[in-house]
């Protein structure tokens, strides 16, 4: 009898939470554990880690079931990878860019390159957005809530 | 004070014209992101909620607020005129609501939708002034062992009432109280999980976390689904329903605000649970259930009346015992935290302007709403038109200056863009990120309430069912957990996720 996988996406699942709740357990056992009338500060999180690691073993184990006809739908989605990365990265460039370029620039940045994840969009209408947004924060952000932000290069 | 007093003073702080002003803002922001789809009341208040630490605490949780009971109204409006949820309490509405719009009854499901609704908030202010004092009062008595029960349970029936995967849900709850921990741990001052970096001692930031997993994460499932064009809109004649559609509305509503009020303060209730639990009832009551379906008006005004007694009560759990029955209420209760307000049995007598001032504003919120949605809903139908396109980069802006703001710290962005994209991967794996938040948020709270249990008892872990009230909260923890192996029960709630 072969043994086969019916859900490789609960198998990856159960295996990365085994792995956080192991490590947990190793990190917590590094602190004081204490007695359990008198806990140190790594006896609640070991629990918590063992827990972890003891639910992700049974998702694990759950995958090599037969695959039942109702569990269809978002298992056979491809998992996108263009849209996430394009949305952190614009996020990314945003935070990376603040400190030192200022916010206009930040969110100018912010905008081009959200503008390359959705789809159909103008150019004309990417620069309306950055405008307004810009707009925004000058006027809401600066002025009537008074936060100080870094807002053109140094 | 009698209830009088704390009614009048409740009106007092809510009337005030920076209070009204939030209130109308939240308001608009909630019925606005109803309408629209994909931009769901969570992910709209995790993106605001840094905004709002600029305000007073009062304003802040008055305008949170007014988007949450805001989106119900505008959820049901592309409901019934579109057959398209704007919000996930407001599918059961499109059931019959679209089909009353198709034979040109719309305008009476939305005049019934939003009156129901009203009639319901009138209602859910008045039971919530009734109902949290004593709660509070009970709350009190509650020692560190009953708190801890309190909790599981709470957590117990995140899970059973989460989508999809118990098992899944169980890990998210362990998750979540993992990332709890990260930080100083407050009895021993030893840092805990923080691997060094000086940023985490204070814990993991929650608004990036929230942002981060509701908003983000909101964001990429929305560019990945794409934006499909509205459809069209029925037209409405008439706003005026008819006398004996008035006569079918009325006890449904009734019944609806009633069952709503109930299952809001349960936990793991809600609106969105309110509306199902209302349409099954109004059906099984009904002299001919075939209607339903074809559009009876008890299938608009009972689950429409539920959900906004439903989205109101269930801020009884979280402001007397600091218990938050889903994730939207999870949220405000860490918006209140960083306010320095800690929510619990101590918040209606330690900050009494806050808790009355957020029931009166209650009232008031419903009040403008129905003003807000009858006369003028042709313009939020026109708002439609707005393309994803242009909405998603204003989105997320909002996240990258909201989680920038809050803290200062650009550490705080790159951690909300890191949520984002495990949050879309969990989904994509069919993990829900609501347990996780819960299990956040209680935490910490968690950990002290067992870990002074354990010392009172000097380590004896029976002081969990020797305390009464423990025992009683322990046992109905069991009590579901036994509901969720029975096979009958889980038919049914794959059944009732599949509706």
């Amino acid at each position: 009898m072969s043994v086969r996988v019916s859900n490789w996406r609960d198998l990856i699942s159960g295996l990365v939470l085994v792995a956080i709740g192991v490590l947990g357990v190793q990190i917590a056992h590094g602190y004081q554990m204490g007695t359990a009338a008198n806990m140190g500060p790594g006896y609640f999180p070991s629990l918590v880690c063992y827990g972890l690691t003891a639910t992700g073993f049974i998702i694990f184990l759950r995958a090599f079931r037969a695959a039942r006809p109702e569990q269809g739908q978002a298992a056979q989605e491809r998992l996108a990878i263009r849209a996430p990365l394009l949305v952190a990265g614009a996020l990314a460039a945003f935070a990376l860019s603040l400190e030192s370029l200022g916010i206009v620039i930040a969110n100018i940045l912010l905008v081009a390159i959200a503008g390359i994840a959705a789809r159909g969009i103008r150019l004309r209408e990417l620069a309306a957005i950055a405008l307004a947004i810009n707009l925004f924060t000058y006027l809401v952000f600066v002025k009537i809530l008074g936060l100080t932000f870094p807002f053109w290069p140094e | 004070m009698s209830f009088f007093d704390n009614i009048a003073l409740g009106f007092e702080v809510a009337l005030t014209l920076n209070n009204l002003g939030f209130a109308l803002l939240g308001c608009l922001v909630g019925t606005l992101i109803g309408v629209l789809p994909g931009l769901g009341p969570l992910a709209t208040i995790a993106i605001l909620m840094p905004i709002t630490f600029y305000l007073t605490p009062e304003a802040a949780i008055i305008m949170l607020a007014g988007i949450y009971y805001g989106s119900q109204y505008g959820g049901s409006t592309t409901a019934i005129l579109m057959n398209m949820p704007g919000e996930s309490s407001a599918v059961v509405t499109c059931l019959d609501g679209y089909q009353m719009a198709k034979k040109g009854r719309g305008g009476a499901a939305l005049t019934v939708a939003a009156l129901g609704s009203f009639f319901a908030g009138c209602v859910a202010t008045i039971f919530i002034a009734l109902a949290a004092p004593p709660l509070a009062r009970l709350g009190i008595l509650f020692g560190p062992a009953d708190y801890f029960a309190l909790m599981v349970f709470g957590l117990t029936a995140a899970v059973v009432l989460a989508q999809g995967s118990l098992l899944k849900a169980i890990a998210m709850v362990f998750a979540g109280l993992l990332l709890g921990l990260v930080g100083t741990d407050v009895n021993s001052g030893a840092m805990r999980f923080t691997f060094g970096a000086p940023q985490l001692f204070d814990g993991l930031n929650f608004v990036a976390l929230a942002m981060g997993l509701f908003g983000v994460s909101e964001i990429i499932d929305s560019l990945i689904k794409g934006n499909r064009n509205p459809p069209t809109t029925a037209t409405i004649d008439s706003l005026y329903p008819t006398r004996e559609e008035f006569r079918a509305a009325a006890p449904a509503s009734v019944r609806g605000t009633v069952l709503g009020s109930v299952l809001g303060v349960l936990p793991g209730g809600g609106a969105l649970l309110s509306s199902f639990a209302s349409y099954a009832l109004e059906k099984r009551l009904a002299r001919n259930p075939a209607e339903f379906g074809r559009g009876a008006i008890q299938g608009v005004a009972g689950p429409e009346s539920a959900n906004n007694a439903g989205a109101q009560t269930t801020f009884i759990p979280m402001l007397t015992l600091g218990i938050p029955p889903n994730a939207i209420l999870a949220l405000l209760m860490g918006a209140l935290m960083i306010h320095g307000i800690q929510p619990g049995p101590g918040v209606v007598t330690q900050h009494p302007q806050l808790f009355w001032g957020l029931v009166a504003s209650m009232w008031v919120a419903n009040a403008m709403l129905v003003i807000i949605n009858l006369p003028l809903v042709g313009i939020w139908v026109q708002l439609l038109r707005v393309p994803y396109r242009l909405l998603f980069p204003v989105m997320l802006f909002f996240c990258a200056v909201g989680a920038f703001i809050e803290s200062g710290n650009v550490l705080n962005v790159y951690l909300m863009a890191a949520f984002g994209v495990l949050g879309y991967v969990m989904k994509q794996m069919e993990f829900e990120p609501a347990p996780l938040i819960l299990a956040f948020i209680l935490g910490p709270m968690m950990e002290e309430y067992f870990r002074r249990a354990m010392l009172l008892s000097r380590g004896d872990p029976t002081t969990f069912v020797s305390n009464p009230i423990s025992l009683v909260l322990l046992l109905m923890t069991v009590g579901l957990a036994v509901l969720i192996v029975l096979p009958n029960f889980r038919k049914v709630r794959e059944e009732a996720f599949q509706e």
